[in-house]
């Protein structure tokens, strides 16, 4: 609301808490109610579990297993995830309903940060349900001398896997928030589909530029953990790389700094995530 | 003396060359109930959007109170969802409890469809539902964007019976309507809209005065330039 416009009158009779409920609880209702979710879980489960059967890797470990798996999860996670989250708010707008919204006391911030947790709850139940099929999966085929917890270099682990999957659902909460941007940012499908057509290929374009930059000199050898650091799936790659896979080879391969892509992948989800918010909150 | 609830003054909207609202002010009081006629394209639902808060005007000041009740021209809503639950969803954000969803629901006549999915609703239940979200928790002010548009004329007349009760509990009502039978049975004051300009306003029986008869219908026709019957666009005259 602008200054030409003035409420007057009495106070709210809900909580922040209560409202931010609210909007969890319906979207959390909506993804389990939407056919097409569904759909599309199974076919993230069914897509990691084939990349698994036929790279074999579980039949030699976990950390064979999470180099198989890691490739097809950085595509299918960034785009099962966008696909769960993109119409959360631009449904709600293109029906008409974001005006009922509106007038309420619903806060642009409650609404964005009530529709990411919904969303990035359901992401993240499909993945760890995903990943401990997988896992099981790996358990029951794998020989029985690497099935032991280990916490000492030379040793695979499931631990390492665990390691994997949280890696693996904060790369989906990334994701969410992208795709929670490109919600309040589109005004229709079409437009939906154009801006996350133009993120994806931000992020490919950020990659290949780091390849182009390491060949041509531009990126020194000193400097590459924090250029790593800054997108999203060279942070994700560079902290399985360096947290869940070459711990079990006894050999340090320094693949990324964790800490500057830990800070990386938090500020993707993050900063979409607040970027959404002002956007909303401009458009209300 | 009677309390205003909400008021718009001077507001004036563009949308591009076209001139949507054009120096229009109102005004409505706890307890009334403001009719808002006009043939398509005249700015009745611009005028509703901008006192809702929901269209910032290019110029006026629109003074509303904390807590509105809304219905749009056609509301959808978000499918999977009974009807029940959908407002219980609403109800939460304003904080109003499950006895109050349950209370609307039996006043807007919706008992038998609490635990239908809204897509499969018609129309004129659709409408109803979008009737009882506007009227939870009771707000002093609700706006009404063609109430009337796709109900039977029972459900009609129900509810504007509904609406009748809430105003003589106090609240003040605006709504736009091509109904004029039952506006001119229940507005305490029209507003004629003719491209985004107020062109007559007062309560009905002032107006059947002024132009010396007793239908709405022969008032419209005589207080509108162009013809009544095909949409007019602001800035086309």
């Amino acid at each position: 609301m602008g200054d030409d416009v003035v409420p007057v009158g009495g106070a709210l009779g809900s909580s922040r808490i209560d409202r931010l409920w609210a909007v969890i609880y319906r979207e959390l209702l909506t993804v389990v109610r939407t056919r097409s979710v569904t759909a599309l879980s199974l076919a993230f489960v069914a897509v990691v579990l084939g990349a698994l059967i036929v790279g074999e890797g579980h039949t030699r470990g976990f950390a064979p297993a999470i180099l198989d798996l890691m490739t097809p999860v950085e595509l299918v996670v960034p785009l099962f995830a966008i696909a769960l989250s993109y119409r959360a708010i631009l449904g709600d707008a293109t029906r008409g309903e974001l005006d009922l919204l509106r007038i309420r006391p619903l806060t642009a911030g409650e609404h964005v940060l009530g529709a990411f947790i919904g969303r990035a709850i359901a992401v993240s139940v499909v993945v760890l349900v995903t990943m401990l099929v997988v896992g099981i999966l790996i358990a029951i085929t794998e020989p029985d001398t690497v099935r032991v917890f280990a916490t000492h270099e030379t040793a695979d682990s499931p631990v390492l896997f665990g390691r994997f999957t949280v890696l693996t659902i904060l790369l989906g909460l990334v994701f969410v928030s992208v795709g929670l941007l490109i919600s309040v940012l589109a005004t229709s499908m079409r437009g939906a589909i154009v801006l996350l057509a133009t993120i994806l290929l931000i992020v490919v374009g950020f990659e290949l530029a780091v390849v182009e930059g390491l060949a041509t000199g531009t990126i020194s050898d000193d400097r590459l953990d924090i250029v790593l650091g800054l997108g999203p799936m060279t942070a994700y790659r560079g902290l399985v790389l360096e947290t869940a896979v070459s711990l079990d080879q006894g050999v340090s391969v320094r693949a990324a700094s964790p800490w500057i892509s830990v800070g990386g992948l938090f500020s993707w989800i993050v900063g979409p995530l607040l970027l959404a918010i002002a956007i909303r909150q401009r458009r209300a | 003396m009677t309390e205003t609830i909400l008021t718009g003054d001077a507001l004036t909207h563009r949308f591009g060359d076209i001139i949507a609202l054009d120096e229009v002010s109102v005004s409505v009081d706890a307890g009334t109930m403001v009719a808002v006629l006009g043939p398509n394209g005249s700015g009745k639902t611009t005028l509703l959007r901008a006192l809702a808060g929901l269209l910032i005007p290019d110029t006026g000041r629109v003074k509303l109170p904390d807590r509105l009740g809304y219905l749009p021209q056609q509301p959808i809503f978000r499918p999977g969802f009974t009807v029940r639950e959908t407002l219980s969803f609403y109800a939460r954000l304003e904080g109003v409890s499950m006895v109050e969803v349950d209370s609307v629901i039996e006043r807007t006549g919706l008992e038998q469809a609490t635990a239908h999915r809204v897509e499969t609703l018609s129309g004129g239940m659709r409408g109803l539902l979008g009737v009882a979200q506007a009227l939870l928790g009771d707000p002093p002010a609700i706006l009404l964007d063609e109430p009337a548009t796709g109900l039977d004329p029972m459900m009609r007349r129900h509810i504007f019976e509904v609406l009748d009760t809430n105003r003589t509990d106090g609240q003040g009502i605006l709504f736009a309507s091509h109904d004029l039978e039952l506006v001119e049975e229940t507005a305490d004051r029209i507003i004629i809209l003719e491209t985004g300009r107020p062109v007559e306003s007062g309560t009905p029986s002032s107006l059947f005065e002024r132009y010396d008869t007793d239908s709405l219908e022969a008032i419209l026709h005589e207080v509108l330039e162009g013809d009544p019957t095909s949409v007019a666009i602001g800035g086309d005259r």
